[in-house]
């Protein structure tokens, strides 16, 4: 077969694919359901400090100098104007996700949810850390996609619709690559990462370490280069990596043992579970599946 | 139906490509110096893809900070200055699923932002150096003008003003100091040599409940 019959061929599957079927529709489900619990737990915990970021008096200094027409209404909480109401953002968020898993209207309680969730990390964005940049950006993407889309009668507006989830759900899993390539690439430049020092200074820092950790660890020079390497090398080859279908589980695996540490030794908990949480969508959709029907019907699924 | 797939599917594929050109040239300065491909590219950008991920890259911080702080005494009597942010550091430890995580990092952005207006200050002092009589109250009106440092002036009143100690102290006094350890050389922590730098700032009066609502 001639090379421009094989480009033309596989661009034809290409097209096909991408335009017919949207093959991640429970991939989507678990993941939405997953973030959308994560954020659940995160606002509740959030709730007896919240007067101190978002109340009358809070002590945050306004952030951003943007004229923007788009940041308005997602950074309501930036002046005063609206800090007596912070509780209803709080609440809004709570609500909004209940109803989505109980009620109707799924799409119009994604939407609130955003709009509220993003007006509470505006003004905390000092705080917050790649991760949660990372989630605010998902859950806008996730916005554009309807899992549901082959239902639609019309043809051309399922084509439509069927491509943008496909190519959204590309385009989030994208997004996460780009994080490990960003962070790996900076921290290339530096010098602590390529010499294998890095944890060690991470160590000694007692915001970022755990005591029992830098007691064992921190003469260690075994241990300190080592993990030093792994978390450059990790983030260097997860985005070729994690494509390849034999090696995909593997950088799963070592993904979820870098962010549990981090996590835990860290101390950057929100950090760790969102991108552990990212995971789900470079698994198989018939293993999301199982998950997500076990979630559905737990029950069920013990007695079978 | 065939020619409306391929151009939806050519369409959405320019639009990936754009998206992930404009992440690539957002996230890495090198990729584009132009001043109007950035300015385009940042407005489409900002505020729905917004990333920061650049976490203790290119280096890991290099140093512990810490923010002190001391109370005076109504009658005149100053107490030791004192790290709030020990406590918090050690219940974090012990439930690291707790709230105090968010508490952390604020007390660290209350310290940068008390780090920043000595910096402030320190620029207007420095250039001013010959017409000042006294250093310390002029450096005080500096930081005044800083609103990060009134805002930690108020936080470390309302911590005062709502502890049981409340009403009696009149005056607070930050420190900040920066720890940097010695280069690795597989020492036990007890034994790492570090160096220190230390910021000393002037008295500022505890404000009422009722002044920091205002």
């Amino acid at each position: 077969m001639k090379i421009g019959s094989k480009i033309k061929l596989n661009f034809e599957s290409l097209v096909e694919s991408a335009t017919t079927e949207f093959k991640a529709v429970n991939t989507i489900k678990l993941f939405r359901g997953s973030i959308l619990v994560f954020i659940f737990l995160y606002v509740l915990q959030f709730l007896p400090i919240a007067e101190a970021y978002f109340g009358v008096g809070n002590y945050m200094v306004p952030y951003y100098k943007s004229s923007n027409l788009l940041l308005k209404p997602l950074n309501l909480l930036e002046g005063e104007q609206y800090s007596k109401y912070y509780l209803v953002f709080l609440y809004g968020i709570l609500s909004s996700i209940i109803a989505f898993f109980f009620l109707p209207f799924k799409k119009l309680s994604l939407i609130i949810t955003y709009i509220l969730l993003m007006n509470l990390y505006h003004k905390t964005a000092p705080l917050q850390n790649g991760g949660f940049s990372l989630l605010t950006m998902v859950m806008f993407m996730l916005l554009f996609i309807d899992e549901e889309a082959k239902i639609i009668k019309n043809n051309y507006w399922r084509t439509i619709k069927i491509a943008i989830a496909n190519f959204t759900f590309l385009a989030i899993k994208l997004q996460v690559v780009v994080l490990y390539m960003v962070a790996s690439y900076y921290k290339m430049q530096g010098e602590t990462w390529v010499n294998g020092t890095a944890f060690y200074y991470v160590l000694y820092n007692d915001m970022y370490s755990h005591p029992l950790f830098t007691n064992l660890f921190i003469d260690n020079t075994f241990v300190i280069k080592t993990i030093s390497w792994f978390t450059l090398l990790f983030q260097l080859f997860f985005p070729i990596l994690v494509w390849l279908k034999k090696l995909k589980n593997v950088m799963l695996f070592a993904g979820i043992f870098l962010h549990l540490m981090i996590a835990w030794v860290n101390g950057i908990v929100d950090f760790g579970i969102i991108m552990i949480l990212m995971y789900t969508l470079f698994n198989s959709e018939a293993f999301n599946t199982k998950v997500l029907s076990y979630f559905n019907n737990p029950l069920k699924l013990k007695k079978a | 139906m065939e020619t409306f797939k391929k151009v939806i599917f050519v369409v959405f594929t320019f639009f990936l490509l754009l998206h992930l050109s404009f992440t690539f040239i957002y996230n890495f300065d090198k990729v584009t110096t132009n001043p109007t491909i950035r300015f385009v590219v940042f407005k489409y950008m900002f505020p729905f893809f917004n990333q920061n991920n650049k976490i203790f890259a290119p280096e890991p911080p290099f140093c512990k900070q810490q923010l002190l702080v001391k109370y005076k005494k109504k009658n005149g009597q100053w107490g030791n200055f004192q790290n709030p942010q020990t406590d918090m550091l050690s219940r974090h430890v012990r439930n690291r699923l707790s709230p105090i995580g968010t508490q952390i990092k604020h007390y660290d952005y209350v310290l940068r932002h008390v780090y920043d207006a000595h910096i402030y200050a320190e620029y207007y002092l420095n250039n001013n150096k010959d017409t000042i009589a006294n250093r310390d109250s002029l450096k005080l009106s500096y930081l005044k003008k800083y609103d990060g440092f009134n805002m930690a002036q108020r936080y470390f009143s309302d911590l005062v003003n709502r502890s049981e100690a409340a009403g009696s102290f009149d005056s607070l006094q930050f420190k900040v100091v920066y720890i940097y350890p010695e280069k690795y050389k597989a020492k036990a922590l007890k034994d790492i040599k570090s160096t220190r730098l230390i910021i000393d700032f002037p008295s500022l009066p505890i404000l009422s409940e009722h002044e920091n609502r205002e």
